[in-house]
């Protein structure tokens, strides 16, 4: 599995543009911009794969982002890693 | 049974209880309700007992007779109904409506006879009350000195009380006013948020009188009190010379002042106090009022100063109520933020100990092992911060080496500063003499403000913080400076930096960094200062007095509106 990394939001944008993963992980309380419009951004970005981006912190669904899934804060990483693999695994 | 209560005309103050079934009101003297009016019919009106309750009839009268602004020749009367005949104004008050309320401060509001035949002497209105102050050369020595004390009187009460109860406020209200004025009984009454009525807040009744007297007010006087916004000056004297009356005698005569309370924003209550002279005392010599025109000005003036009064506290501990309980909203989430990212930090260290234990890897293990350590220093910084921050402490002084203390610090950061791939440089001073302060907070004050330099320059091109001393025999202060070449501060925010939880660091600042440095320095008389280029960097001086604390400044978490 490869691993892209961000620390901001435009950056993980950037790279998600580029790259195309398959599964994209956004930690919405680590930003401190407008957290609903940076989910909308990464939902658009991989469109019709709405299910694979995983939001950590609190957000409300919205009307693009319908799917996915959402872990509210602390969470605890081996569900996380577990949904990463299953997910991943789907994309293949 | 109802009353009728002479609010406007020449009978002014005149209460009269419906006892009969039928009441007439009009210029002849066999009238009941006997109005010296000349523009009412001798047989003006009637008020007429049934079953249902009330009627007037109008019997035919010249002018007329109205209730409530409109012609009637036959009426049903309800409380508070407005009756005008001729010049002459009275208010219809129907007691079953209105019980008496015995209340705690044995203050009975009553709507009926046990203050029968006040009359209203006099009334005042706000303004010539608050004009008070201003003087008048017609006033009298008496008034004058009240005057001209009545001011002093007031801050000094406020000053000295140090509270902001009302009830308390009050109390001391009420002593100075028997102290000016020699009443034998007062309260006061406010205005009940909630129900809306007047409540008693503080009594008093003068030594040597009865003190299980309930004190009786007449409700109608309080209303024309509270809507017309005047003060009243009654007696249950008659205009006329009939000293030797039994009733008189027996009951001797009672006056009463009865002011609103008149603030900015409105009525909040009034003041009400009256005097009794015995039967034998009035038997004895005809004696002149003992509450005058100037005594009533002098309360509608108190009256309005002791609601500025209230005012002030009530609206000022909400007000400070209302601040402490945002503060206190706000730093409970803020810090319940910090301690959920420190939490998840935990975590993520803990899963990589357990899947390194689970796969045997060491290294993994390790690496999980350093997250939970870091972590648990921030938890363990945050828990210091608060409690410095919360305490009003008094820093334990002793004579020690400022080297040793920063060099703690230094020492401390170096790990930080590496994995942040900056250049600390501390140069320590080798002239520099013992200094007094608490090593501990000082530690504290250094720590924060040299992880905030540090933080600031993360991560960039030659990032570099340098700590130095700088300090001359004879001077005041001795100044511990700290410089980064980071990112800068904006001169906006300069004072903003020393606000609690206003952290420009995301998730990772907690915001009690500086604020609690800041605190520690002043606690120890002296403060920090900085100078900032953003772009360039900053240099944050940490002042120490060099020769012990001279003006300890006290160090305020929360800053207060001053009260005026």
């Amino acid at each position: 599995m490869q691993i892209l990394e961000a620390e901001a939001a435009a950056e993980g944008l950037a790279l998600a543009r580029e790259h195309q993963p398959d599964v994209v992980v956004l930690d919405l309380e680590a930003e401190s911009a407008d957290a609903a419009a940076i989910r909308d951004e990464f939902s658009q970005q991989t469109r019709g794969r709405a299910k694979s981006v995983i939001v950590l912190g609190k957000i409300r669904r919205g009307p693009v982002f319908a799917g996915g899934h959402v872990i509210s804060k602390p969470y605890h990483f081996a569900p996380l890693v577990h949904t990463i693999e299953q997910l991943a695994a789907k994309a293949a | 049974m109802a009353t009728l209560f002479v609010l406007q005309g020449r009978d002014k103050g005149k209460r009269y209880d419906l006892r009969e079934a039928n009441v007439s009101l009009g210029r002849d003297h066999h009238c009941v309700v006997q109005v010296s009016d000349n523009e009412i019919s001798r047989r003006h009106a009637e008020i007429r007992k049934d079953e249902q309750g009330y009627r007037l009839v109008d019997l035919g009268s010249s002018n007329g007779t109205f209730v409530n602004a409109e012609q009637v020749t036959e009426r049903r009367l309800v409380n508070g109904d407005r009756v005008q005949l001729g010049r002459t104004l009275l208010l219809f008050t129907d007691a079953d409506d209105r019980a008496e309320q015995p209340l705690e401060h044995g203050v009975d509001i009553v709507g009926t006879a046990a203050v029968e035949g006040s009359r209203i002497v006099k009334s005042v209105s706000h303004e010539p009350g608050s004009q008070l102050f201003a003087g008048d050369p017609a006033d009298s020595p008496w008034l004058a000195a009240a005057r001209s004390n009545l001011q002093l009187m007031y801050r000094t009460a406020l000053a000295v009380s140090h509270t902001l109860d009302i009830d308390q406020l009050l109390a001391r209200i009420i002593d100075m006013i028997f102290e000016w004025v020699e009443a034998d009984r007062g309260c006061i009454m406010l205005i009940d948020h909630e129900s809306n009525e007047l409540t008693p807040v503080a009594s008093r009744s003068r030594r040597g009188q009865s003190a299980d007297q309930r004190i009786a007010i007449s409700r109608t006087i309080l209303d024309y009190v509270m809507e017309r916004k005047e003060g009243v000056l009654t007696s249950d004297a008659p205009a006329d010379d009939r000293w030797k009356s039994e009733s008189i005698a027996a009951l001797g005569i009672r006056e009463a002042i009865c002011v609103p309370m008149q603030g900015r924003y409105g009525v909040v209550g009034v003041i009400y106090i009256d005097t009794y002279t015995p039967p034998d005392r009035v038997l004895l010599a005809k004696p002149t009022n003992r509450f005058s025109e100037e005594h009533l000005k002098l309360m509608v003036a108190i009256g309005h100063q002791a609601a500025l009064a209230v005012e002030d506290t009530s609206y000022y501990s909400a007000m400070l109520q209302a601040e402490r309980l945002a503060a206190i909203g706000q730093t409970i989430a803020t810090l319940s933020h910090h301690i959920k990212n420190i939490l998840q930090g935990i975590r993520g260290g803990s899963y990589l100990i357990d899947e390194g234990l689970k796969a045997d890897d060491n290294d993994v293990v390790r690496r999980g092992w350093r997250i939970v350590e870091r972590n648990q220093e921030r938890i363990s910084n945050l828990v210091m911060d608060m409690l410095t921050f919360s305490k009003e402490r008094e820093p334990e002084l002793v004579a020690a080496d400022l080297n040793e203390t920063i060099g703690d610090v230094a020492e401390l950061m170096k790990p930080r500063a590496e994995e942040a791939q900056v250049t600390l440089h501390w140069q320590p001073r080798t002239d520099l003499p013992p200094f007094q302060f608490d090593p501990d907070l000082l530690h504290r004050a250094i720590l924060n403000v040299m992880t905030n330099a540090i933080d600031a320059c993360e991560k960039r091109e030659g990032a570099r913080v340098e700590v130095s001393v700088e300090w001359s025999p004879g001077e005041q202060f001795v100044h511990i400076v700290v410089a980064d070449n980071g990112e800068g501060i904006a001169e906006g925010d300069l004072k903003r930096i020393f606000s609690i939880f206003e952290s420009k660091k995301g998730a990772r600042g907690t915001g009690l960094g500086l604020p609690v440095s800041q605190k520690i320095m002043r606690e120890h008389g002296g403060d920090i200062r900085v100078e900032s280029t953003p772009g360039a960097g900053s240099r944050f001086y940490l002042e120490l007095p060099a020769h012990g604390p001279q003006s300890i400044r006290s160090a305020e978490t929360i800053t207060m509106p001053t009260v005026s």
